[in-house]
């Protein structure tokens, strides 16, 4: 090789080692930013009449679908007009794909018309907060001789379930929720009126069923919400979704609602005087 | 519609005709006299553009004529005094060609030349051809084969992706996904052509390589804006490729063998002199070798297949019919299920014809182009197709000493799209859409310093959008009389009717999905000014810089929400873009450098309904993705004997990403089971929520977008390469390595996961070629 040519490659290696040089630093990566707004997401809702209150608190993950693994947490129930307290028991739920979530429970007794605060704490002293109203106790509902449910409440119903119990060819029988909250109407006399169709519920579980089944129509059950209620029925799904859409957590995210409900069977009971009557409430059926 | 567009166009060229006619007349009055004509490649048949004609009149003392021919080859002098000339032709690398003429008053002379190749200056011809990545003729890059073959790219021949990556302004997201962005735009704003035939997705998902190989290509013009009205269609970028004729003569073939890429290419006369063919299949083998070689499996492969048949006329025009097929199937993360896969079939005739009749170039084109387009992600499938048929008309024309470039085109696209989508209802859709348009570029030289195009397209899609009228124009300036030292200067108006959708919000994601924009919604729009200095300042050292601003109008973006993984909801973004391109380049001998630094700054501004309950204001600034700020490249390459070195290197600042401030997952108390991927209950309980039967929606907690940056990019690929002549033929070696200094380049950051996906490592290769001839 002339020395021409090994001049131009000396240059061309200096060239690149400086630039080499230069440019090799390890820079630092972030890839989360640092949150110091929201500590927990708590969802679900408190019911006057359920035995056992079940409230989603988990810790603000920072990966997408939580391993399992969460820090420890202090989760309160406190009846503000009492000042009474119950720390509420954890329970760690598994939804298959590698998705666990955490749940807390507690038996305290609740009452309605009542309001409670949820506060949920880490050990470092960081804390989310949600405080709810429970509605006013109502009458059971009842079911007139036309499949016509009946709730006498000013405001605030926020769900009418159908619950079936559904027998699928060579399988046990299964319990299956129909919503029915679209049906509802008011009555004339006020409170609401909610039409129940099997047929058309049926349709909802032939989607829920494969192949040939048996059903019958077994209970109904009504909630109603208390004052601080939001329509979500109204809000964008997009505004929903957003960290402060909707929310009644402080210093987090999510939604707590406050809710009395009533299940009975599905069938109308009378009075000695043959007038409509509720029914009897009893515990709702479900697939635990 | 197409006829009313064959009527107009015609109008076109009857004006000009009979403006030509005309003129004719006029000259003839005055006896005047024009030589026009192909110059071209003796042996080959291939065009040679930029061959200097000059015709000196015998035994006069005026100054001598002279022209240059075009991409086609073609040249034309006008109004020239009857008498006695000797025109000489000449090319870098060819013998001179000179004949003696004699045009009589009133003659219109077609002489087309093929140059013989001149093997004493053939040393030479690869450093010395003109053009060189800092010389620019107005917005147009002239990419030749040899700028390929000087990048170090993992098999023995270059790649034009891998040189437009060398650019500044052209940024890759990575080694893997076969996705550029020009000065901003996006890959479904760029345009791409291969022999006049359109092709969606030219790159391939390894990103070194593309379906225009160094060993078929016969040259490209490279638009990173500021494109003439020729172009209309796309608001970024134009690659028009065009491909390499058969050899004419001799039968040749080569193969080549490398961990990355093996690749035959085969081609020969069908009728000796008269007509050729040329074919070339291509595959990828890093799935293969990459367990054993990179100790770790490389989920890409890719394969191409290309077929051209040509027949040459004695005029030195040509007729060409070509086929193309690509295929692409990978995984961008190697550790996940998603992939991608893509496909391209192209089928297209095209002539060039000098009628002796009539005074015009002619250049037609017919082809069909599909695309399909399809992926996975998390259990959800997605697929988009394509497919253009296209016929299109361009004249070359000349009225004295005036340009006239005009023609016009008709394409019907169909559309096929079906989109799965995580929490969204599905989609689905067939449609077609119908297009006609036609351009007029002129070519004014006033004064002789100043050369300007001025134009406009004018397209039409009756059952979709209004008509388009888009001006622009395009000049050069020789403030002091010398072509080594030139302002540039270009301005236009560009819409897109197609949108290519893809979820930007996710830097891993190759899939786009083509649809036609919304209907009653405008069409995306651009305005590109540009504005440059390019200079030689002394023989083989050049340089140039360009500055430019894009505004943009109306550009398909992702919504913006929390939903994490991929969606097709649409917003719409206004934006500009500006930045600069400083090239400084070395063409001497055996030595080649060059080195650029390319500034850009993309922002969007997009607003959405809620973006005032979000973030409190109902726009939000951003900058996109792709927003890599600074990049440097330096590429060199130097021939020493029978050896060849060859060095690149590329610096890119880190681009914007979306930091999450963490994730929960939303239950909902209003809608239905089938928003929920996990977790369904048996008993669906729609209204109020039940945690222990319900995990909830993934959401991501997102403040505003792309309010991070990844970090710092930078690779440099060495290569050595030793050529061996054997007796029939020629043994090339090459060996080299990739990210020699094994720096831990980002690929992408999944913010869902946590985790880094990185792109190659240090890679060292040995490949090999065998050429036959």
């Amino acid at each position: 090789m002339s020395g021409r040519v090994i001049k131009n490659m000396l240059t061309i290696l200096f060239l690149f080692a400086v630039m080499l040089f230069v440019a090799n630093c390890e820079q630092t990566f972030e890839p989360l930013k640092e949150n110091d707004r929201y500590f927990f997401s708590i969802y679900g809702y408190l019911d006057a009449t359920a035995d056992t209150q079940w409230v989603r608190v988990m810790p603000i993950q920072e990966q997408l679908y939580p391993d399992g693994e969460f820090p420890e947490v202090t989760v309160t129930l406190e009846h503000l007009e009492s000042g009474e307290k119950a720390v509420m028991n954890d329970s760690l739920f598994y939804f298959g794909h590698d998705i666990y979530a955490r749940n807390y429970w507690s038996t305290m007794p609740l009452e309605s018309a009542e309001t409670y605060r949820l506060t949920a704490e880490k050990t470092d002293g960081n804390a989310s907060h949600a405080t709810v109203t429970l509605p006013e106790d109502y009458p059971a509902p009842i079911i007139d001789t036309r499949e016509v449910v009946l709730v006498d409440v000013d405001d605030g119903l926020v769900d009418v379930q159908s619950i079936y119990i559904v027998t699928p060819q060579n399988s046990d029988p299964r319990v299956v929720s129909v919503p029915n909250v679209q049906s509802t109407s008011s009555a004339s006399d006020g409170g609401y009126e909610v039409s129940i169709s099997q047929g058309t519920d049926q349709r909802y579980i032939d989607r829920q069923i494969t192949g040939p089944y048996s059903f019958y129509i077994r209970q109904i059950y009504v909630a109603v919400a208390g004052p601080d209620w939001v329509d979500f029925s109204v809000i964008d799904d997009r505004v929903i979704e957003l960290p402060d859409g909707v929310s009644n957590v402080n210093s987090g995210l999510g939604y707590l609602a406050g809710i009395v409900s009533k299940t009975v069977p599905f069938r109308s009971c009378f009075d000695d005087e043959r007038r409509l009557t509720p029914c009897p409430t009893e515990p709702r059926l479900r697939n635990y | 519609m197409a006829i009313l567009f064959l009527l107009l166009s015609l109008s076109f060229s009857t004006i000009i005709h009979q403006a030509a006619r005309t003129t004719a007349v006029t000259d003839n009055a005055i006896e005047q006299s024009s030589i026009q004509g192909i110059v071209s490649d003796h042996y080959s048949g291939r065009p040679l553009e930029g061959a200097n004609i000059v015709l000196h009149e015998l035994a006069s003392p005026d100054p001598d004529r002279g022209t240059s021919s075009d991409r086609n080859g073609f040249y034309r002098i006008t109004n020239i005094e009857p008498g006695s000339y000797e025109l000489v032709i000449s090319y870098i690398g060819y013998i001179t060609h000179r004949d003696t003429l004699r045009l009589e008053p009133g003659e219109h002379l077609q002489k087309s030349v093929g140059l013989e190749p001149d093997d004493l200056q053939l040393d030479e011809l690869i450093i010395e051809l003109p053009g060189g990545a800092a010389r620019r003729e107005v917005g147009r890059q002239r990419v030749q084969p040899a700028d390929l073959g000087r990048v170090p790219t993992p098999s023995v021949s270059g790649d034009l992706v891998s040189y437009l990556q060398v650019l500044p302004g052209v940024v890759a997201t990575g080694d893997r996904g076969g996705q550029l962005f020009i000065r901003g735009g996006t890959p479904s704003e760029n345009m791409a052509f291969v022999d006049g035939m359109m092709i969606y997705q030219p790159f391939h998902v390894l990103g070194f390589f593309s379906a225009f190989p160094e060993d078929l290509i016969a040259g490209a013009d490279f638009y990173a804006g500021g494109f003439g009205a020729k172009y209309s269609g796309r608001i970024s970028s134009v690659l028009d490729v065009q491909m390499r004729d058969g050899n004419r003569n001799d039968t040749e073939a080569s193969a080549s063998l490398s961990p990355f890429l093996g690749e035959v290419v085969a081609e020969g006369p069908i009728r000796q002199g008269r007509s050729s063919w040329i074919a070339s299949a291509r595959r990828s083998l890093i799935e293969e070798t990459s367990p054993s070689f990179l100790k770790k499996e490389q989920p890409l492969r890719f394969e191409s297949q290309y077929v051209k048949v040509t027949r040459f006329e004695e005029d030195h025009t040509r007729c060409s019919a070509t086929a193309m097929r690509t295929y692409d199937r990978g995984s961008l993360d190697y550790e996940s299920d998603y992939h991608v896969k893509w496909s391209n079939y192209l089928l297209g005739g095209r002539c060039l014809h000098l009628p002796e009749a009539m005074d015009m170039l002619l250049d037609m084109n017919v082809n069909l182009s599909y695309m399909s387009n399809a992926t996975n992600d998390r259990g959800m499938d997605f697929y988009s197709r394509i497919m253009r048929v296209h016929t299109d008309f361009n004249i070359t024309q000349f009225i004295r000493d005036i340009r006239f470039d005009y023609g016009f085109f008709v394409h019907m696209k169909y559309f096929n799209y079906s989109m799965q989508e995580l929490f969204h209802a599905f989609q689905d859709d067939k449609s077609s859409m119908q297009g006609a348009g036609t351009y007029l570029e002129a070519t004014l030289a006033p004064g002789g310093r100043v050369q300007i195009h001025p134009g406009a397209a004018f397209s039409i899609y009756p059952q979709d959008y209004a008509p388009s009228l888009e001006p622009r124009v395009r000049a050069t300036w020789a403030p002091f009389g010398r072509e080594t030292e030139q302002v540039t200067a270009a301005m236009g108006l560009y819409r897109q009717s197609l949108s290519g959708i893809s979820d930007m919000r996710d830097a891993g994601s190759a899939f786009v999905a083509w649809m036609p924009s919304p209907e009653g919604e405008p069409r995306s729009r651009a305005i590109h000014a540009l504005l440059g200095w390019q200079q030689t300042l002394f023989p083989g050292l050049q340089w140039s810089l360009e500055g430019y601003y894009k505004r943009l109008h109306h550009l398909p973006v992702a919504v913006w929400n929390t939903t994490a993984q991929f969606t097709t909801e649409l917003s719409r973004a206004n934006g500009h873009v500006y930045g600069g391109d400083l090239r400084l380049e070395y063409r001497r001998g055996h030595l080649y450098m060059l080195a650029g630094y390319g500034y850009t700054l993309t922002e969007y501004e997009a607003s959405q309904d809620h973006f005032n309950i979000w973030f409190g204001e109902p726009i939000q600034r951003y900058h996109p993705p792709h927003d890599r700020r600074h990049q440097i490249n330096v590429l060199s390459s130097l021939e020493a004997g029978s050896f060849t070195f060859s060095a690149r290197y590329q610096y890119g600042t880190g681009m914007p990403f979306t930091r999450p401030l963490g994730f929960d997952a939303i239950q909902d108390f209003s809608t239905t089971l089938t928003h929920y991927p996990f977790g369904a209950p048996q008993n669906p309980v729609v209204e109020l929520p039940d945690v222990r039967s319900l995990y909830g929606r993934p959401r991501v907690i997102m403040d505003r977008p792309y309010d991070g940056r990844l970090p710092a990019y930078h690779r440099l690929d060495i290569s050595a390469e030793r050529s061996f002549r054997l007796t029939s033929g020629l043994l090339r070696i090459q060996a080299g390595a990739v990210n020699t200094t094994n720096y831990d380049n980002f690929f992408y950051y999944d913010v869902y996961t946590q985790r880094r996906v990185d792109q190659i490592s240090f890679v060292p290769y040995i490949s090999m070629k065998l050429e036959y001839r």
